[in-house]
């Protein structure tokens, strides 16, 4: 897939992952399109979160994780080969964990840490902001009157959408979804899954997930990640309908199809 | 009858701790509680400690367990922040740390004098005073509350540490606003029984803080703390018992006082911190 280069928000080239000498990804060439939604999908141990950690570089944090090849970001430029000032690059490349994690402390101040490191240091400027994100993601009606509350005494689904608040409100370019729904029921997984949707066009949104159907709800582009022996890759990118509907490789059409996976 | 004998068996153990306490709560009650008064509090002991009161004592106790509680919070907090929060980057430095901890969390508090007495007071020329021997408690205190704090700071979820990386928070944010916050009540805890350790201490500050019983007049000055007190008054003073156990029970009593201000200083902190 050919795409022009102001269109692209991620470049990866011959990107590989490997934690020690265990690879969990290799020889990855991809190109994610500015304000479209990708899924990954694939079989547990494919190298999906991998890949997605190594794009706003908290792979730093996994112990002895090596990234290699390209991985570059538009505003950044290769994220492995330069000095990059990783507070900024995280402030613009936000994620979503798999389990809703706000911190234990009341809704607002859960707003105020990262909106104070970010400089902004008024209380009715960071007030307005999280107003504004809570509104975006249907919070506000919920929460305005209880903000001095435990952010984590939320239901499930009420705590993930806080989490998409609360990385919406540094206003970044690219947002990574690492199973968002994997630890809601059906009903929440629907409300964040339209808010997902609703961020198209806006933000380039990358979400993992095990869930083939909504891959095929939300996504405009689907990257098919899998193993096979030692050969871990994506064996198949393009567009949801070309993907699903008629995908090129046997791995791909035999996981999508159900038959294997 | 299972059941009876598992009520038995955990209201005997779990009521064991509370019968010890009671039981020394009495027993230097009964012969110390008639001896203390107003005069006792404020006065400075004259004949020994015979008569008189403890006031230079108190103040002498405060001072040094005020300055090593200081010290050690300070060095403690930051030693057990780099060993749980740089462990993984440098593993071997760690362990070795953490081996040495432990091995001096065990050495007898006497080793600690006669190394307080060679360094502090002479090497460093402290010479017999308030500051060696609070420094002496402060090497004594550090290896349990930076095990205490360490293993609390260990089990804050990481997950909250990679959030707070991922929300564009630098490291020394996320270890200071997020972390430690979350660990206080271990933090707290392990302050606060290496401060009741030094408070009762008698053999480290013996040969440390001297025992000279009149008010101190700077940190460089000797002065006798409460627990050397009713060592002297129970070992070496005839007709000293009594004084000892009413100075025990002011000992106590401070200790409780001193628990309960830390606890509701870091209780109004964490209701605080939370909104």
């Amino acid at each position: 897939m050919n795409i022009e280069e102001e269109n692209i928000a991620i470049h990866l080239k011959d990107v590989g992952i490997r934690y020690g000498t265990t690879v969990a990804l290799e020889h990855v060439n991809l190109q994610i399109r500015k304000g479209r939604i990708t899924a990954f999908v694939g079989p547990s141990g494919s190298g999906k979160t991998s890949l997605l950690k190594s794009l706003n570089r908290l792979s730093d944090l996994e112990k002895d994780c090596v990234v290699e090849g390209e991985v570059i970001v538009e505003g950044f430029g290769d994220l492995n080969a330069e000095k990059i000032d990783l507070v900024s690059l995280r402030r613009s490349v936000g994620m979503i964990f798999q389990k809703p994690n706000p911190f234990p402390i009341s809704i607002r101040k859960n707003f105020f840490l990262p909106l104070r490191e970010r400089g902004i240091k008024d209380k009715k400027e960071s007030d307005r902001r999280m107003e504004k994100a809570l509104k975006r993601v249907g919070l506000w009606d919920e929460v305005h009157d209880r903000l001095n509350e435990r952010a984590d005494r939320l239901s499930g689904g009420q705590q993930q959408r806080l989490c998409i608040a609360r990385a919406l409100v540094l206003e970044p370019d690219i947002l990574l979804f690492d199973e968002p729904c994997s630890a809601l029921d059906p009903m929440a997984t629907e409300v964040v899954e339209g808010l997902i949707s609703e961020l198209r066009g806006e933000l380039t949104v990358i979400i993992v997930t095990h869930n083939l159907a909504q891959a095929k709800r939300i996504a405009d582009e689907v990257a098919v990640f899998w193993c096979a022996g030692s050969c871990k890759n994506i064996v198949e990118f393009g567009c949801v309908s070309q993907v699903f509907d008629a995908p090129q490789s046997d791995f791909a059409s035999q996981y999508l199809s159900g038959q294997r996976g | 009858m299972k059941v009876l004998l598992s009520k038995i068996a955990v209201l005997g153990l779990g009521g064991l701790p509370i019968l010890v306490l009671a039981w020394i709560l009495i027993d230097i009650s009964y012969s110390g509680l008639s001896e203390i008064s107003w005069s006792f509090l404020t006065e400075v002991p004259t004949n020994a400690g015979r008569s008189g009161g403890i006031s230079s004592v108190i103040v002498s106790t405060l001072w040094v367990v005020s300055i090593a509680t200081m010290i050690s919070t300070f060095i403690g907090l930051a030693t057990a922040i780099i060993l749980s929060e740089l462990s993984a980057k440098w593993e071997k430095f760690c362990l070795i740390v953490r081996w040495s901890l432990d091995i001096l969390a065990g050495v007898p508090s006497i080793v600690f004098g006669l190394f307080g007495n060679a360094f502090f007071s002479q090497v460093c020329g402290f010479g017999f005073s308030i500051l060696s021997g609070a420094l002496t408690l402060t090497v004594m205190m550090l290896p349990f509350f930076i095990r205490v704090a360490e293993e609390g700071l260990r089990q804050v979820p990481n997950v909250y540490r990679k959030t707070g990386y991922a929300l564009g928070m630098r490291p020394l944010s996320v270890t200071f606003k997020i972390v430690v916050p979350q660990a206080s009540k271990a933090i707290v805890i392990g302050l606060v029984l290496s401060l009741a350790r030094a408070m009762s201490e008698t053999a480290a500050l013996l040969f440390t803080s001297g025992y000279v019983e009149r008010w101190p007049e700077s940190v460089f000055d000797s002065g006798r703390v409460l627990s050397i007190h009713i060592y002297d008054l129970a070992m070496n003073v005839p007709g000293g018992i009594e004084r000892a156990n009413a100075s025990a029970l002011v000992l106590i009593g401070l200790l409780i006082a001193i628990n309960l201000i830390i606890y509701s200083i870091a209780d109004f902190w964490q209701r605080k911190r939370v909104v």
